[in-house]
């Protein structure tokens, strides 16, 4: 990284880190920090999050269990508690929860709570939905 | 209203708004992070996409709340780099682009907010427990 203008290119078409021009450089490498960690760690998550689902979906088949519905449990809450987990971080970003004394910290753990929650609930409704859904598709 | 019978109402909202998130991404989106003009005024990106709910935040709110977001955040501190910039990408997006950003964005925040208080209601007061 010795030519200044090709580590400023490099820099520049990165995706991620480049978009913060902040104003104090401590933060800046906190952030980019942050961020790093909040990719690598969002995707990590998501794989597991996303075989565990699968495993159980597996599971029921193998039990000769009625896997379409879990599948259809294990879609919707999937997608829900994501919906409701970005919808918090957003929300709390907009409001500058961040700039306040709860923080990063409190908004991730505040965001994970919310999408484990929505997960909850989902999975304990959704199974209903399908059921209803069912009827009304074999009564037509 | 049975709370399931509500929390499903959402989660039909929140499909609906899951779609137009691709579309929203694919059609407006793309043609921004392409734009060298644009490139790097969509905001941050913690996760993947993450600039896509930022640049139809900045198209759908009210301009003059979209504006006073992107400000506030610059003098929090936060850099210019943080909320995606209005002003430029009205100039960059068409008006079908911000029918787009809005239908997407308004079904992505009801449906979040709801799923939210739904989930509150759940947890802090009992609703809907069996």
């Amino acid at each position: 990284m010795l030519n200044r203008t090709r580590a400023l290119n490099i820099a520049r078409s990165s995706r991620s880190i480049k978009k913060l021009e902040l104003v104090s450089t401590l933060q800046a490498g906190k952030l980019a920090r942050f961020s790093k960690y909040g990719k690598a760690m969002g995707t990590g998550v998501v794989a597991i999050d996303f075989a565990s689902r699968i495993g159980n979906v597996q599971t029921t088949y193998k039990a000769d269990g009625n896997w379409e519905r879990e599948l259809f449990v294990e879609s919707s809450s999937f997608t829900l508690s994501a919906l409701a987990g970005t919808a918090t971080a957003k929300a709390g970003v907009a409001f500058f929860v961040v700039a306040t004394p709860v923080g990063w910290v409190g908004l991730i753990v505040v965001a994970a709570a919310t999408a484990l929650g929505t997960n909850y609930i989902v999975k304990e409704k959704s199974g209903g939905w399908y059921d209803d859904i069912m009827d009304w598709v074999s009564s037509l | 209203m049975s709370f399931s019978a509500l929390l499903a109402i959402f989660a039909v909202v929140a499909f609906i708004s899951m779609a137009l998130y691709i579309i929203f991404g694919q059609v407006t989106v793309r043609k921004l992070r392409k734009n060298p003009a644009t490139k790097h005024a969509l905001g941050i990106e913690f996760a993947s996409g993450w600039d896509i709910v930022n640049v139809a935040g900045a198209l759908a709110l009210p301009k003059m709340v979209a504006q006073k977001i992107k400000r506030n955040s610059v003098s929090m501190g936060l850099g210019q780099g943080f909320e995606a910039d209005p002003n430029l990408l009205y100039k960059h997006t068409t008006r079908f682009d911000r029918l787009l950003a809005r239908l997407f964005y308004w079904s992505w925040a009801s449906s979040g907010f709801g799923l939210i208080a739904l989930t509150l209601a759940y947890f802090l007061f009992g609703f809907g427990q069996n």
